[in-house]
């Protein structure tokens, strides 16, 4: 409770800092909604122009790539201030100082790292998901809304750990660059089924770096796909448990990372 | 700015700008390595979902599936050449405030852009783009241009394209004369660029409407239309009007940028020393 006020305070000095300028809040937003919304409507087209990929229509692979999309826009919020900008804390020597804040330094980061940047892509990527639970005859009801907001809990957990796996091991190496290109690289494999991929692909992406969890399976609840590659369906429900894990290895990951670090003293 | 100093010895100077920067990619081996890796990446998962997306049909709009694995090839070709970034040269500069030096210079900001990103693009051609149509040659087959005529037009219109491209970046970058920065910018001429350029669909499969939208718009011109043009899609009276058209395009540019350059002399504001 104490930490949720104090998160609180942290949000409203960010809000604070937004409303000093703007123009760039806005300038940002729209710009942001709008390399989203292309996204989106190309996606659209080309599985619509071929009328479905793997069996999959246009508006049930529009909406694989909207909760992936969400939940990663979500994950930002919190995280991607907070580990995106770890190396430059720890080249100018800003980190030591966050090691001496009267809090656990994981939460600190994420408290300080809130960012307004993404609500442009909230924009896009929850009107997309409205509009493909509409022209899939999806029902709006309780039980369906309560349980998308359960996946996306669930998956923006596999996203903030993402963000995390890639930028914490600059504990290490200082500079993690080339690992933030790969992060991207594996988040196309997810953007269609990834049913249109060979086997041993498939399994990696399930049991090895388990990204199918964002979207693939757990989309299946609603479109009663049955898209399982042989797995069980139960997978369909397994995103939060994969993403508390995923966070909790994360947040380990990050206290090897810190009893590991040495200032550079600058 | 911009005297009409083009003599030998300025021509000679600008290609220093290119090597230079070209040189400066070796520093950077283990991330050329991972560069590469991940440029691999991204070819294999399109060319996937290009063979999912035709899912066994020979072909589609006229278009057979090993034309379009050609076209991606193509396009990760020029691409690389194409795509230089411009804008972050000048609105860094512009931003910092190093431009001071540019306004004292003897040389052209604009070319001075154009060389420096030139040198890391023709790096990424020879370490990724050649290479990877060498190797997609193999594993996916390559239709190669059936006559000369259509490596001839080729080569002036990918010249054109990347006259037009890096003028329209570097009018983005002159924008951040006035905004300090040229992210927003980036993003939505991004979002243009991916709906109309033909980078991410070649514009045959497009419906009617946003290519006749795409008609009144340079971006095809900087991507698709050169590859057209080397596919063999259009006639060859076609390939010289999109020619006349790329030239059009890039006057119109080059006046807002005359324009804007004119304008941004004045709202310049040194920040700091």
């Amino acid at each position: 409770m104490e930490y949720l006020s104090l998160y609180l305070d942290f949000v409203k000095i960010k809000l604070k800092g937004m409303t000093e300028y703007p123009g760039a809040f806005w300038a940002e937003s729209i710009a942001k909604m709008m390399g989203w919304a292309a996204n989106l409507i190309i996606i659209y087209l080309m599985v619509f122009r071929f009328e479905n990929v793997f069996g999959w229509s246009a508006y049930e692979v529009l909406m694989l790539y909207s909760i992936n999309a969400t939940s990663y826009s979500l994950a930002g919020f919190l995280m991607f201030d907070a580990f995106g900008m770890l190396s430059r804390h720890i080249q100018m020597g800003t980190f030591d100082e966050m090691l001496t804040k009267p809090m656990n330094p994981f939460l600190y980061l994420c408290f300080k790292g809130f960012s307004t940047g993404y609500i442009g892509n909230l924009f896009s990527t929850v009107t997309a998901l409205i509009v493909c639970f509409v022209a899939l005859n999806i029902p709006i009801n309780f039980t369906n809304i309560f349980y998308l907001i359960f996946i996306i809990i669930g998956s923006s957990l596999i996203h903030s750990a993402m963000f995390m796996f890639v930028n914490i091991p600059v504990f290490w190496i200082v500079k993690a660059d080339a690992l933030l290109s790969l992060r991207w690289a594996l988040d196309e494999f997810i953007r269609y089924p990834i049913s249109i991929y060979d086997r041993w692909i498939q399994v990696m992406l399930t049991f090895v770096l388990p990204i199918a969890f964002i979207n693939f399976y757990p989309v299946q609840h609603f479109l009663k796909k049955d898209d399982f590659l042989g797995f069980s369906p139960l997978l369909a429900h397994l995103t939060p448990v994969i993403g508390i894990v995923l966070f909790a290895l994360g947040y380990i990951f990050f206290f090897l990372g810190v009893r590991n670090y040495k200032s550079t003293g600058s | 700015m911009g005297e009409a100093h083009v003599g030998g010895k300025f021509k000679i100077m600008y290609i220093e700008f290119l090597k230079k920067s070209f040189q400066q990619q070796f520093v950077y081996r283990t991330n050329t390595i991972i560069n590469i890796f991940t440029s691999l990446i991204y070819l294999f998962v399109t060319v996937s979902i290009w063979s999912a997306l035709y899912g066994g049909r020979s072909i589609i709009d006229g278009i057979s599936l090993s034309e379009m694995l050609t076209y991606l090839l193509m396009m990760q070709f020029v691409r690389t050449i194409v795509r230089l970034p411009v804008s972050n040269y000048v609105a860094d500069r512009a931003s910092s405030g190093i431009i001071s030096i540019d306004f004292i210079r003897p040389v052209n900001l604009k070319l001075c852009a154009i060389f420096d990103s030139l040198g890391s693009a023709l790096f990424n051609v020879v370490v990724f783009a050649v290479p990877m149509v060498i190797i997609g040659c193999f594993v996916w087959g390559f239709v190669f241009p059936a006559n000369l005529f259509q490596w001839l037009i080729f080569i002036p219109s990918l010249f054109m394209a990347i006259a037009l491209y890096s003028t329209m970046e570097y009018i983005m970058g002159l924008t951040a004369f006035w905004t300090k920065t040229n992210f927003h910018i980036s993003w939505i001429v991004g979002a243009f660029m991916s709906l109309f350029s033909g980078s991410h669909i070649p514009l045959w499969f497009l419906p009617e409407s946003i290519r006749l939208v795409a008609n009144f718009l340079p971006f095809k011109y900087m991507i698709f239309e050169p590859i057209n043009i080397f596919m063999g899609k259009v006639s060859s009276g076609e390939a010289l009007i999109i020619i006349l058209f790329q030239f059009v395009w890039l006057v119109i540019l080059f006046m807002i940028e005359r324009i804007l350059w004119h304008y941004a002399q004045r709202v310049v504001t040194i920040q700091g020393g």
